[in-house]
């Protein structure tokens, strides 16, 4: 457990979180302290049932805690309404699911492409470096994925090879914070490991902070920081 | 926005084969409603274009409706009809200007024959009073040395390929019986009439006399039995009309209309009546009104149909498609901009089938509009919409739009409660 570091402004900052599952009896999900610095790379371990997606659907501000702060940026989503909370996510976020990422009547490097049709922010900071769709080749390149596989339809591509498609996704435009939900649980083994790696040596690239969730501790020994949701929380899962 | 629609057109066209039959089904119900209306735009049209500079039509004490469906528009069978001495009186009437009698019964081929006097040329007007033009030949003479002749509208000429010189053998009655044609007396074209649009075109007028002179050897509608009168010898006859079906009247001044009228009603010698083409045209507009508005009714049901059939394909297809819209959310996707999605999709889907079905209805009604003509003797010649069209174009449109909201609605609901996380 890290206490809260009096550094310049973390990335995301948790205190005295508190959030009840609706129509749900029992102490939900409490998160006393948790804060990511930049550049930092946490794996956050949790069984299933744990409130891991819970988690992060309260610091990617989808959910509303019941108590407590979050902060992302500096900025603590409690106070914010929820478009602010929405543009907040979609200029400084990258969010990978554990499957089903990619709109399935998209190509590949439209849905690479995707968070720069909504975030201004992110387009900008792509067209700085160059255009759209060369920084969306950039990006596959990097993650490996064949250039055969680029203009053609989401659906098209192995489980494997989508994950890379929504890495990349995650990763454009820069956002400071990447979130992970177990997104080689789809993977086979041997491919996870390399997946993980290729993530994270892209989130530096991008200097974005990385926090990752999964229940299989097998892949955690990448991660400068990890830690345990049950130990954070102290709720019985 | 721009990202927004280019996403619904990509998302529809990945679901073209459900949305397909949607827009097809919207594509279907607007082709029927504007048809309908259209249609009914075009028989008032067309009835109204064909009477014009006409005060009076005269008849038989009756209906002023079939009165004027059977003198004006050629249609059905006249029940009643008058004296010539009747139809002399009205001639010499002082408020009166012009008269043109007109007897009806006999058919060419499903074509009303009307006998009728010369002046119908010059005094016959239709549309915005435009009068009759020859598009070839000549008038019929109107004389006994030319009692044989018959002018063609242009619609009778152009669907039985009839030109000048031809021969006509015309049939008793309307309903084209076996053994009931005058074929001892067959009629010469002299002539064909430029297009109307009215029910000129499918007429085939002949004399007063001509009519007169099929008939001296016919009693009760039959040909009298062991009794036949060439044509050579028929002039010898006195061939005066006996009795017309109407008269159409022009009076000198429109002021006195209803001072004819009065005159007309007041008739000593048999029961007459006048009737104002205008007024008749509001009596018919009432009677048909019902079923007009039935018909207006049952196909603005069949769009509220097809529009369910798209809220129905929309929501059905939503459940498969809430990782996609967590997939959004994460993008920084709003609850407001999934709502738009899916309403900008319900409106892309009602647009494209308004589009087609205003297609299909152009092309229906080229494609039928000759045989409409010839058959009912309504011309379908409206090729742009008009504002009343476009007005239930966009009333379709809105109420699409409103449809899909419902959908929208629901969507909006699921991305609020599913946020990121991947149900299904």
């Amino acid at each position: 457990m890290t206490p809260a570091p009096a550094e310049p402004t973390p990335v995301v900052a948790l205190h005295d979180l508190h959030y009840r599952w609706p129509g749900q009896a029992g102490a939900g999900l409490r998160v006393p302290t948790l804060t990511l610095v930049a550049g930092e790379h946490l794996f956050l371990h949790g069984p299933s049932g744990s409130g891991k997606s819970t988690l992060l659907g309260l610091v990617a501000g989808v959910l509303r805690a019941e108590a407590g702060s979050v902060r992302v940026l500096g900025q603590a989503l409690e106070k914010l309404g929820g478009a602010a909370r929405d543009r907040l996510r979609g200029e400084h976020m990258g969010i990978v699911f554990q499957q089903f990422n990619l709109l399935p009547y998209l190509s590949v490097i439209d849905n690479v492409l995707l968070p720069c049709r909504f975030s201004a922010r992110r387009r900008a900071r792509v067209l700085q470096a160059g255009s759209l769709h060369s920084e969306a080749t950039r990006l596959l390149g990097r993650l490996g994925l064949p250039e055969d596989r680029w203009q053609k339809a989401a659906t098209a591509l192995s489980v494997g090879e989508q994950q890379r498609v929504a890495a990349a996704r995650a990763l454009i435009g820069r956002p400071e914070l990447l979130i992970a939900d177990e997104p080689t649980s789809a993977l086979d083994a041997e491919r996870q490991q390399a997946f993980i790696d290729l993530l994270l040596q892209e989130a530096d690239e991008a200097g974005a902070t990385v926090l990752f969730v999964s229940h299989d501790m097998r892949l955690a020994a990448r991660f400068a920081r990890v830690a345990s949701l049950t130990e954070l929380s102290g709720v019985a899962a | 926005m721009t990202a927004l629609l280019h996403t619904a057109l990509r998302s529809a066209w990945n679901r073209r084969f459900a949305l397909s039959l949607t827009l097809l089904s919207i594509a279907l119900a607007t082709a029927l409603l504007l048809g309908v209306q259209r249609v009914r735009h075009d028989v008032r049209d067309n009835f109204v274009q064909s009477v014009s500079g006409t005060d009076l039509v005269v008849g038989a004490r009756g209906g002023s409706v079939p009165l004027m469906l059977y003198a004006v528009f050629r249609l059905g069978d006249a029940t009643a009809d008058i004296r010539w001495q009747s139809a002399q009186w009205l001639a010499q009437h002082p408020a009166v200007a012009w008269t043109l009698p007109l007897a009806m019964g006999d058919s060419y081929r499903g074509f009303p024959v009307l006998g009728t006097t010369t002046d119908y040329f010059t005094h016959y007007r239709y549309g915005d009073a435009q009068s009759l033009r020859l598009q070839d030949g000549r008038a019929f003479g109107g004389t006994t040395d030319t009692l044989f002749e018959a002018v063609l509208g242009a619609e009778v000429a152009e669907r039985l390929d009839h030109r000048t010189g031809d021969r006509l053998t015309l049939t008793h009655g309307s309903a084209g019986l076996e053994g009931a044609e005058h074929a001892d007396k067959p009629f010469t074209v002299v002539g064909v009439l430029a297009r109307t649009g009215t029910a000129v075109d499918r007429t085939v007028h002949i004399s007063l006399q001509g009519i007169e002179a099929i008939h001296v050897d016919w009693a009760g509608g039959m040909p009298m039995p062991g009794m036949s009168i060439p044509p050579e010898l028929v002039r010898k006859f006195d061939l005066t009309p006996k009795r017309v079906t109407a008269v159409l009247v022009g009076l000198k001044s429109r002021a006195q209309v209803f001072a004819m009228q009065r005159a007309v009603a007041g008739y000593a010698d048999e029961p007459l009546m006048g009737v104002m083409p205008g007024v008749a045209l509001d009596e018919l507009w009432q009677v048909v009104s019902v079923g007009e508005r039935v018909m207006l009714l049952v196909s603005a049901l069949v769009v509220a149909v097809g529009l369910v059939g798209l809220v129905a394909t929309i929501l059905a297809g939503l459940d498969a498609r809430r990782r996609e819209l967590a997939v959004l959310r994460a993008v920084g996707a709003r609850p407001l901009h999934i709502l738009l999605l899916l309403a900008l999709e319900g409106l892309l889907v009602t647009v494209a089938g308004v589009l087609l079905g205003g297609a299909l209805l152009a092309l229906l009604s080229a494609g039928l509009g000759p045989w409409v003509e010839a058959q009912y003797g309504v011309a379908l010649r409206s090729v742009a919409f008009n504002a009343d069209e476009l007005g239930l174009l966009a009333a379709i449109i809105m109420a699409g739009t409103l449809a899909s909201l419902v959908p929208a609605a629901r969507a909006y609901r699921l991305s609020l409660a599913d946020g990121l996380s991947q149900r299904f």
